[in-house]
């Protein structure tokens, strides 16, 4: 979907995003900046066991410190049970509400037990040590494949609590008869999401019992939704403001902090905030879902794929949060890559008294496709052939459909991807390759992924705006968009300036404010360049078509004759006679008591696929286990890059995550104690420049779908396919089958004994 | 002297200052050097003194100068500055290289020798490096002055023998002449930025003329609570340079994880990956050719 008439002016530009000079400069406020006139500070205090009743909580010498206002507990607080990850109304009823804002029994280390209330930092904090807590401790499982016994308890439900099956033919019979069948166990690890900045929010309620909400959050409305049930407020009485996001990737999806912190706000009649530090984030806020995965694939000796079978279990973590929405995410994905008639899937979830997973860059489709995609490569391996050949003979074509029910997967290039990528990163000459004797082996490998573009075809996927025209011809977009720091704003203004022919900085748009802000369900499921990006087009067409209609008045010609252009328009007929569009904007104003301004709804009409093929170079220290990523070409299939710039940006960033996710990210948890091992930056290694590969990116962009200009996403699949690229890269250097991810220098030297003996 | 977040901060610019400020003050004192371990430990509660006093700012704590065949060092001399003093990178090079590897680019400019012993932790990188070089160290409170070797002052994971109101002045060690080599190898989870799995130190001198070893000093870190030389192993590197030098060193630096950390979680990874480390130290000491297959690593 697009303007007629190409020669683009805006789109497809590299126009610099609209607030980095500013972030840069240090002149953006953050939450965690602000200091209003008044403002309380709260303090967490934390589960230490992973499983115990709360006995007692004795908090006399806290509340005797001078400046603390008050210390809160499941005591004292609201019992309304919720699920953070609900984002509409009626969406609980797919799901366990178990989370409350405080629990009298704790699931996991870093469970929020209680939180002091306080003048400033410092005499919370103080506090907080003064808070004595009496627990039975229970017995805890930190095992997801244990939880199936049901030994322990820590919901009263059965595990696994959700299990979910997709599938097409029949996998059975296929495997029966099959005579080459490869099966492989996956496992991908629990990591967090390293946002600069950590989780905040500030509540501030009001003189009429209104509660405003300051938060860098992904989805407003679904901060507005939880925060109403456990304070019990209509909805128009709590009013949530998307604040500047200081890096998300899922993390600030969920609705973690804000209920707690509003309650709070209600109680003490104060502005609070509340602020994370870097090992609360770790251990207490959310974490990628770890999962296991069992996979058989059937083929036929020329390499065609019969039957493929998927078991995987997901641990969600203490609580519910999305673990039954991220069992289903991960199955869709498996029927929109590769043409396989017979195919099952069944996923399961489970609790386990480990940190709570979420919502994580690409929701899934990085562990699922890690699964997937390392079978695949250890099929091809059984048969002989190159993994790319293998790959190509079985990959979906454009126009495919889903076959497990879902929307068709659009105009799919990913054989596109990965033939494009394959010639770029020379790989039949790198695979051909003589293998390096001595310490350092080199390998190559590559891997494909799938990632959606909105909710169409699950959920309701849609978003009003309001666009007007300002008397001086400048332009304000309202809308509920959330900018989380990729570019949204500034792409979403060139899709705008195209449509009406104008400057991209003449154009405003603030974010989300649930007071002001049509209704939209917020920066989730790589849905915002797609389906918001396509709205914006909508509107701006529909403003121009107004704006056309009333200088044709004044122009006293037809619609047709008006001519846009640089924010100077005329009529085809008389081109001397120009105005500048504020002019036409006042001439109506004055003229027709009519202001330019649309309020439109725009509802998703298509959910096709983004595709991507990564292709990846490593060299492995045999002594010593670690691992070098030296190049890595990245192809994916966009549709159309609004702005290239931020579409590599999103890959490198992808790229950045996924290496992490391969090599060393893990939130390591002491089996014999629940606790976190890894809960600082010193001891979870995020991956930092020195470590990073080379980067080549090839977009392919054939459009064709209804995305503006036919822009697909790319902010979630760009992290989905490097990880398994990674180990096949490995495992092709070692000749090893390893599939435990991350490969940590200590996996890969035990990897190795087998062949050292 | 300003008041600051429940303790008092004082900033001398003499060592006479600082030592009589030390002598009226009653109550705990922490010394602030480069703050790269401090301020961490002060934020978190762990170290809750009553005065901070910056060592920093003091010129007779910094620099580098050579007297009498001894290289002499501030304690508050910055790895920075380490990494690319003319005199430790001829005469010293292994304290160059060590201080090449800690932590970032800013952790470096700001990070300090004495800081490192005084920290003393067991993956202290420069720990190895003094310890091979025989270094000495000179600490001064207002009563007087002691020098004392490296291994004296480390006393476990975190302690060293440092009275609470003693500061490290200097570092000295014997310049290493022509007749030797030295080198430094560091071994972490990524190549910046990274506490060390292992580290490994040596200096040793060879007659080039008889290809031979006629001293060699070997320490390595991370593998107990403190540094600690192989007095075994250096006098199995002594005599001629042969063959199978190499592999003797590697078994011999296996058989040192062996009896340092049996039983640990973290020594079967650590028995094999010392090997990569000896490897990486022959190279230093004696180039790509010195290793089977010489070197393919980019
Ligand atoms: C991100 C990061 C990365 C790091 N990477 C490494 C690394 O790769 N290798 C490594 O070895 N270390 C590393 N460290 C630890 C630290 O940088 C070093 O231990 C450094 O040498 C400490 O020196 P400093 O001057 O900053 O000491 P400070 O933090 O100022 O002091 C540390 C301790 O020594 C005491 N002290 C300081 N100076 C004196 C003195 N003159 N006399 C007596 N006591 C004194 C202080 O009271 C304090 O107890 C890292 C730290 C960080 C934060």
């Amino acid at each position: 979907m697009g303007e007629e008439g190409q020669g683009l002016k805006y789109v497809g530009k590299n126009l610099p995003i609209h607030d980095g000079a500013a972030k840069v400069r240090g002149r953006i406020k953050y939450t965690g900046d602000l200091a209003l006139e008044g403002m309380l500070i709260a303090k967490l205090l934390f589960s230490p066991l992973p499983h115990a009743k709360i006995l007692s909580i004795d908090a006399k010498a806290a509340l005797a410190i001078p400046g603390v206002i008050g210390v809160y507990t499941h005591e004292n607080t609201p019992k309304t049970h919720y699920n953070s990850q609900v984002w509409f109304d009626g969406q609980e009823a797919m799901t366990l509400e178990d989370e409350r804002i405080f629990t009298d029994t704790v699931r996991f280390v870093g469970d929020k037990v209680a939180a002091v209330l306080a003048v400033d930092e410092r005499t919370a904090q103080e506090a907080l040590g003064l808070i004595k807590v009496e627990y039975e401790a229970l017995p805890f499982n930190v095992d997801p494949e244990k939880a199936f016994d049901n030994v322990v308890s820590i919901h009263p439900v059965q595990e696994p609590f959700f299990t979910k099956e997709f599938h097409c033919g029949n996998s059975d019979e296929v495997f029966e008869q099959a005579e080459i069948i490869v099966e492989d166990r996956v496992e991908t690890p629990k990591v967090h999401h390293a946002a600069m900045e950590p989780h905040v929010c500030i509540a501030v309620p009001d003189h009429n019992g209104k509660i405003t909400i300051l938060t860098p959050c992904q989805i407003m409305y679904s901060v507005r939704l939880t925060v109403a049930k456990v304070l019990g407020l209509p909805f128009n009485k709590v009013r949530v403001i998307k604040t500047p996001m200081g890096g998300s990737f899922g993390g600030k999806q969920e609705v973690i902090l804000e209920p707690l912190c509003a309650y709070l706000a209600q109680s003490s009649e104060k502005p609070v905030k509340l602020e994370l530090n870097r090992k609360e984030c770790i251990i207490s806020t959310r974490t990628r879902t770890k999962v296991i995965g069992v996979v058989k694939t059937a083929v036929d000796g020329r390499g065609k794929i019969l039957a493929r079978d998927f078991q995987v279990i997901a641990d969600t973590g203490a609580y519910t949060s999305n673990g039954a929405a991220i069992v289903s995410a991960m199955g869709k994905k498996l029927f929109r890559l590769y043409r396989v008639d017979n195919q099952r899937y069944q996923g399961r979830a489970v609790h386990t008294n480990t940190t709570v997973a979420g919502a994580c860059r690409g929701y899934g489709t990085p562990q699922i496709m890690a699964i997937s995609e390392l079978n695949i490569d250890s099929t091809a391996r059984r048969l002989g052939m190159d993994p790319l050949e293998f790959r190509v003979k079985n990959l979906v074509q454009p126009q495919d459909s889903d076959l497990s029910g879902g929307p068709s997967l659009g105009d799919a290039r990913v054989i596109e991807c990965a033939l494009e990528g394959a010639k770029a990163f020379e790989w039949s000459e790198k695979r051909a390759r003589e293998p390096l004797v001595g310490r350092y082996k080199r390998g190559v490998g590559m891997a494909c992924s799938t990632h959606g573009n909105g909710y169409y075809g699950a959920f309701q996927d849609f978003v009003t705006m309001t666009l007007r025209m300002l008397e001086d011809g400048s332009m304000i977009l309202l809308s509920g968009l959330h900018e989380l720091g990729c570019g949204t704003i500034t792409s979403t203004k060139q899709i705008i300036a195209e449509v009406m022919d104008m400057d991209p900085d003449r154009i405003e748009m603030s974010e989300g404010d649930t007071e002001t802000s049509p209704y939209d369900i917020g920066s989730q499921a790589s849905r915002v360049m797609h389906v918001c990006g396509a709205a914006a087009l909508k509107i701006a067409q529909s403003v121009k078509g107004l704006f056309r209609s009333q200088a044709a008045f004044i122009f006293k010609c037809s619609p047709e004759d008006v001519v846009m252009c640089d924010e100077m328009t005329w009529s085809i007929k008389e081109p001397d006679k120009r105005l500048t569009y504020g002019e036409i904007a006042r001439t109506v104003q004055r003229q027709h008591q009519l202001e330019l301004i649309i309020t439109e709804t725009y509802r998703a009409t298509d959910n096709p696929g983004s595709y991507g093929a990564n292709f990846v170079e490593v060299e492995v220290d045999t002594l010593t286990g670690l691992i070098k990523v030296l190049d890595v070409v990245a192809a994916f299939d966009v549709g159309k890059a609004i702005n290239p710039d931020f579409v590599k940006g999103q890959i490198y960033g992808g790229i950045q995550m996924g290496v992490g996710f391969a090599l060393t990210e893990d939130i390591k948890i002491d089996p014999l104690t629940g606790i976190v091992k890894s809960d600082s930056f010193a001891n979870y290694h995020i991956v930092n420049a020195p470590d990073m590969p080379p980067m080549r990116v090839i977009l392919i962009e054939k459009g064709e779908n209804d995305g503006p200009y036919g822009a697909k996403s790319i902010g979630e699949i760009a992290t989905c396919a490097i990880a398994p690229a990674i180990v096949s890269a490995v495992n092709h250097a070692l000749g090893t089958n390893l599939t435990v991810l991350p490969l940590t220098p200590e996996r890969i030297l035990m990897g190795l004994l087998p062949q050292k003996k | 002297m300003t008041e600051y977040n429940g303790y008092s901060f004082f900033g001398p610019s003499t060592l006479k200052e600082l030592l009589e400020e030390v002598a009226l003050f009653d109550g705990s004192i922490a010394f602030l050097a480069g703050g790269t371990d401090l301020i961490i430990e002060l934020k978190k509660g762990k170290k809750k003194p009553h005065l901070v006093i910056d060592v920093s700012q003091i010129p007779e704590l910094n620099g580098v100068h050579e007297e009498n065949g001894f290289l002499h060092i501030g304690s508050a001399t910055t790895f920075s500055q380490l990494a690319r003093h003319p005199l430790i990178v001829e005469k010293g090079l292994c304290l160059a290289q060590a201080a090449r590897k800690i932590g970032s680019e800013q952790i470096r400019n700001r990070g300090t020798l004495g800081g490192n012993i005084a920290s003393a932790s067991p993956a202290g990188d420069c720990l190895p490096v003094l310890l091979v070089l025989e270094a000495m160290i000179t600490l001064q409170n207002p009563d007087g002055v002691r020098r004392l070797p490296l291994s004296q002052v480390l006393q476990g994971s975190g302690r060293t023998c440092l009275t609470p109101n003693e500061l490290i002045t200097g570092i000295d060690f014997p310049v290493l002449d022509g007749g030797y080599v030295s080198g430094f190898e560091k071994l972490g989870s990524r190549t910046a930025v990274t506490v060390a799995k292992l580290n490994l130190a040596a200096v040793i001198k060879v007659d080039q003329e008889n290809h031979s070893i006629t001293e060699a000093r070997i320490a390595v870190g991370a593998l107990g609570e403190t540094a600690f030389r192989l007095p075994d192993l250096e006098q199995n590197l002594v005599g001629e340079i042969n063959p199978f030098l190499l592999h003797l060193f590697e078994d011999m630096l296996t058989e040192t994880v062996d009896n340092a950390i049996s039983g640990r979680y973290s020594h079967p990874y650590k028995r094999e990956a010392i090997r990569g480390l000896a490897e990486d130290m022959f190279v230093n000491l004696f180039g790509a050719s010195s290793v089977p297959g010489g070197r393919t690593h980019g």
